[in-house]
């Protein structure tokens, strides 16, 4: 066989097409992804929203001016427990120095970072940074990360780490920890992170660099559950609930949602409880949705507590499940005379109004909100082909004052209308929300 | 651009996008990963793109971009070594072409899987890769001559 054949044999391979670059799937992969990134991007910007977000901690380390002198300025295990708010787990794993030292430091623009420890499983890490900030205010973001044994970038989910506000304290360093959600461990980590002025809204450092290594990964503990439970006539499967050292995952079948475009299942949550303290989601690695397979009918729900936490018998709770039937999910927004209802009529908890090229939809601070932050629309369908495509609201909320108004403004272009002024809508937000007593105890000596 | 319309210039596109991407790896998941990442990459900045008619030379230069930088990684991780520009035929015409085109150097390559996987012409190569066409028509020729694949002139110009 010549050059040309083996041309000609190849151009022929790629004729034949994998399945799994068929169109809907490529569509529903790359929309999933795009859902994914915008869930991420919200984790982000609510980081800096919120000053305190992670874990809220705020210490004075020492007043050195400048960290890069020595590694013996990273704070002690003890100094750290005692003034950070962590969760229970977290707190635990450091109590028990799962911790592990780095103190690595990068020289910046606006002066020296530490790595002064880091922790990790197999769904999570947590940095903590020292600091010789000279200015409030910051934030740090990850930027990228690295196995630094392949050289392939780690997919990943952050929150952003926050430099307290010390308004009132003269305090030169402070310490911030940073979280990370991931798909697997790693142990040899290449980061890469930027500094950015909130107030100036500008990056104030980028690109800088630093390795480091994780403690040896320890295993995870497996318990098979296949316990069934039904809820509103649809049934669920708790397979098995996998314990890692600072996270729990809880692995769940919807037994009736297999052929659905959209589960009826909106979102449940689960808690662990060891008779004294309970903890709910694991926030960003729930928020990342890492753990999405193909197989839309099993779910993963993360748990802000690891077997670190506790060895005493644990409760696994179920909080809630909220549910939306198929005929509550398809809405319509008439802009002839500004409604929106579905199936069953009109939906009397909105109000709509369209100036120019903006629809504003209000409602007074629902249940569903307290729950389940995302705008009550997610996508809209085109009447004539059934597709749905992703939409977003800007979100604007009222005065503090009850009730709450909340308005969810959405662009006019971004709406596929029909010719009769019809948007169809599909609705996010659940119509029921069930608290169930229902819970099984999880033996963590076995 | 609206999602749909998005959707439906990337149905058009994506046996385009699988062919070139597919001879970077040999692999048929890879080159999927690839393409779903120039997908991705693409809605993400389709508000960038302000002339809709140039949709498949955007879309193409970022899965170019995105196969580059896979094929840095995997290159190191299975070992492959590229040859330098100035190599003989003699160094590769022992392999396999799957395995002689892994080897080329990046931008030689590149042209060769735009034309005979893409089915672009030295014209649309030069917009493609921002390079003036007698570059491209330089670079085509050094890479079959590597290949030890012989071209009426006509065909490379």
């Amino acid at each position: 066989m010549n050059r040309w054949d083996e041309l000609n044999q190849m151009m022929n391979e790629v004729k034949a097409m994998p399945e799994m670059m068929e169109m809907p799937v490529v569509t529903k992969r790359v929309k999933k992804r795009v859902w994914r990134h915008r869930a991420l991007v919200s984790v982000r910007n609510l980081a800096i929203a919120c000053v305190v977000l992670v874990g809220g901690l705020s210490i004075g380390v020492n007043t050195s001016k400048s960290f890069a002198d020595s590694i013996k300025n990273i704070p002690l295990i003890g100094r750290l427990v005692e003034a950070v708010d962590f969760s229970e787990s977290y707190q635990e794993a450091i109590n028990k120095e799962y911790l592990t030292k780095i103190g690595k430091v990068a020289h910046t623009k606006v002066g020296d970072v530490v790595l002064s420890y880091a922790m990790a499983d197999d769904k999570n890490m947590v940095l903590f940074f020292d600091g010789d900030w000279k200015k409030k205010g910051y934030c740090l973001f990850i930027d990228s990360l690295t196995d630094a044994d392949t050289g392939k970038e780690i997919e990943h989910g952050t929150a952003s780490a926050d430099v307290p506000y010390l308004s009132e304290k003269e305090i030169e360093n402070t310490t911030i920890q940073a979280g990370v959600s991931w798909r697997e461990y790693h142990k040899n980590v290449a980061i890469s992170f930027s500094i950015r002025d909130k107030e100036a809204q500008k990056e104030v450092a980028e690109n800088v660099k630093m390795t480091f290594s994780n403690r040896d990964k320890l295993p995870a503990k497996e318990y098979v559950i296949n316990k069934k439970f039904e809820i509103n006539g649809l049934r669920y499967q708790i397979n098995k609930v996998t314990m890692y050292p600072l996270s729990t995952e809880v692995e769940v079948k919807y037994l009736d949602e297999d052929d659905l475009e959209f589960s009826r299942t909106v979102d449940m949550e689960f808690t662990l409880s060891d008779g004294k303290k309970t903890v709910g989601k694991h926030y960003l690695t729930s928020c990342a949705y890492f753990a999405d397979g193909d197989d839309k009918s099993t779910h993963k729900e993360y748990l802000d507590g690891g077997y670190y936490w506790s060895k005493k018998k644990l409760k696994l709770g179920l909080k809630y499940v909220m549910q939306l039937p198929e005929s509550r999910r398809e809405v319509t927004l008439d802009l002839n005379n500004n409604t929106l209802y579905d199936e069953h009529g009109l939906l009397k908890d909105f109000k709509v109004k369209h100036n120019g090229k903006k629809v504003v939809i209000t409602t007074n601070k629902p249940l569903w909100d307290e729950i389940y932050n995302s705008d009550p629309f997610g996508y809209v369908r085109d009447a004539k082909t059934g597709e749905t495509s992703w939409i977003t609201a800007e979100l604007t909320s009222g005065e503090i004052q009850e009730p709450r108004e909340y308005q969810y403004i959405y662009e006019i272009k971004e709406l596929s209308m029909d010719e009769n002024g019809l948007v169809h809508f599909v609705r996010n937000y659940p119509e029921y929300i069930v608290h169930p007593k229902w819970s099984m105890e999880i033996d963590t000596q076995k | 651009m609206k999602d749909q319309e998005f959707f439906d210039r990337v149905e058009s596109v994506r046996k385009k996008l699988y062919a070139i991407a597919y001879p970077y790896f040999n692999s048929e998941s890879m080159a999927v990963d690839a393409v779903d990442e120039a997908i991705y990459k693409g809605y993400l900045k389709k508000k960038q793109l302000k002339q809709p008619q140039f949709f498949e030379t955007w879309l193409v230069r970022i899965l170019m971009n995105v196969c580059n930088t896979k094929y840095k990684h995997y290159k190191k991780q299975v070992g492959i070594e590229e040859l330098p520009e100035d190599a003989s035929p003699s160094e590769i015409e022992n392999l396999p072409l799957k395995e002689a085109l892994m080897k080329l150097p990046e931008k030689y390559r590149q042209v060769i899987l735009l034309k005979f996987f893409g089915g672009y012409t030295i014209v649309e190569i030069a917009e493609l890769t921002e390079c003036p066409q007698g570059t491209v028509a330089t670079r085509m020729r050094k890479a079959l001559g590597l290949l030890r694949m012989e071209l009426e002139e006509e065909e490379v110009a």
